[in-house]
């Protein structure tokens, strides 16, 4: 024995819907979709970012990084890009050499801090046994109270004060510095991303 | 992680301005057609060309850094940016005038030369999204932009009162409505609320006469885009009705000043 059943069609409600359907995934337009929905999800990721560790002023490297995010068509897809010089780096991680110059500036102090070596054209090198570094003269201060004074010092007052030296940067060779891969949302974070702006947009609202 | 793909947008509408040699202040400036202004590039007392064709080239190095051939990236960061444009005013033999060593006026100073690579940069990755934000796919499943802040400042400025009086000026309801009911700056693309921002309307003389991002000098606020389920919640448009983009000559960004 064999079943068969037969569906009759009165109203065809499918095929306008289906048309409907199909004329919302072309490639163009779930493109349109996903790539502004990927790269807010990259500036948002971004401006969350903590400033510096050291809580030195911040040089707004994570807000110029949102700002220089931008999305493409690509023939097979859609791509986010920080063209921002820095980002890849932290990304990857991965040593950082000198190049056309002897040594790297690593900054030390929050006045260096976002700043180049010729930033400070007064600032001279010491050699200490803790390494290379670049410094500027400060202010003249006592040894024995801390406090500013005028350097007419003489005998014993003249050698309680001290120079102070302000260390701008430290010299180095080279480092290595550690990937990190929350420079950007996870792969989680983009496909899920993507597919709720999908849906969303094919049940009539994009989200 | 593939390698950076560049920012065409903003980079075309960068070149594409015309050098503009000038001898007048920003309130001169500032006084001028503001389309003028979006197809020029220039600085308030800034008369040597050759500089100005110095800055666009760092600005444009800002916007694209490049692989280099041991795989990293360069271009210029805004300390390495400052470095390149002092040393090219001082090979233009530039020195500031008596009693302006060090103030915004002296073109070498760090506030100057970190206020034009900063406003530079960012009016042309501003036009550059406001460009992408608006073709018509991507308008009608993200209708809507929220005007956000995306770093803090030592004195923020007040943005809420800008919004409402920018959104009185434009005569849009909603937009003032999205902030007083749920919070939020945001108001369609299509509104006229974005010019009426960048035209400081109210009063406000520290901006620069763009209808995206930044809307005023040293602003740390950006746009963001709203899908349309966004702006239907926040009482922007109706679930079914056509987005429309902004009403704004987008092929003048790419056209240099006559």
């Amino acid at each position: 024995m064999s079943v068969s059943q037969t569906i009759i069609v009165t109203e065809d409600t499918a095929s306008p819907a289906l048309a409907d359907l199909q004329s919302r995934v072309t490639p163009e337009r779930m493109k349109a979709v996903i790539g502004p929905a990927i790269n807010r999800l990259t500036q948002d990721h971004l401006v969350r970012r903590p400033t510096n560790k050291r809580g030195w002023p911040s040089t707004h490297f994570w807000a110029r990084a949102a700002r220089a995010t931008h999305w493409d068509a690509q023939p097979d897809g859609v791509t986010v890009s920080i063209n921002q010089i820095g980002v890849r780096q932290r990304y990857h991680g991965g040593p950082i050499r000198p190049v056309n110059r002897r040594a790297l500036t690593i900054p030390i102090s929050p006045e260096a801090y976002g700043k180049t070596a010729s930033d400070f054209p007064d600032a001279f090198m010491i050699k200490t046994r803790k390494g290379a570094y670049l410094v500027q003269r400060g202010e003249t201060t006592s040894a024995k109270t801390g406090r500013t004074i005028k350097r007419t010092g003489r005998g014993v007052a003249r050698k309680r004060v001290v120079a102070a030296l302000e260390f701008l940067f430290k010299l180095s060779k080279g480092v290595t510095q550690d990937p990190d891969p929350d420079v950007i949302p996870s792969d989680e974070a983009y496909l899920d991303t993507a597919a709720g702006a999908l849906r969303s947009s094919l049940e009539g609202g994009n989200s | 992680m593939a390698g950076p793909v560049p920012f065409r947008e903003a980079i075309g509408h960068l070149m594409s301005k015309k050098l503009m040699p000038t001898s007048m202040g920003s309130a001169d400036l500032a006084a001028l057609d503001a389309a003028v202004r979006r197809q020029a590039l220039f600085s308030a007392r800034t008369t040597l060309e050759s500089y100005l064709a110095d800055l666009q080239g760092v600005i444009e190095s800002v916007l694209n850094p490049q692989p280099d051939e041991r795989g990293a990236t360069t271009g210029y960061n805004p300390a390495t940016a400052r470095q390149a444009l002092r040393e090219s005013l001082q090979r233009l033999g530039y020195s500031p005038a008596a009693g302006e060593e060090e103030t915004i006026k002296d073109l070498s100073s760090d506030a100057r030369l970190d206020l034009v690579v900063k406003t530079n940069a960012e009016l042309a990755q501003g036009a550059g999204a406001f460009i992408k934000q608006n073709s018509p796919e991507v308008v009608d499943e993200w209708p809507a932009l929220e005007l956000v802040r995306i770093a803090q400042a030592r004195e923020p400025r007040d943005w809420q009162t800008r919004w409402k009086l920018a959104a009185q000026v434009a005569g849009d309801a909603a937009a003032y409505g999205a902030l007083g009911n749920h919070g939020r700056m945001a108001a369609l693309k299509s509104s006229g609320i974005w010019q009426a921002l960048g035209d400081g309307a109210g009063g406000y003389l520290d901006t620069l006469g763009n209808p995206y991002p930044p809307f005023a000098f040293n602003s740390n606020m950006w746009t963001r885009e709203l899908s349309r389920a966004e702006a239907v919640e926040l009482g922007l448009i109706e679930p079914d009705e056509p987005a429309q983009p902004a009403a704004f000559d987008f092929n003048s960004l790419f056209k240099r000043a006559a």
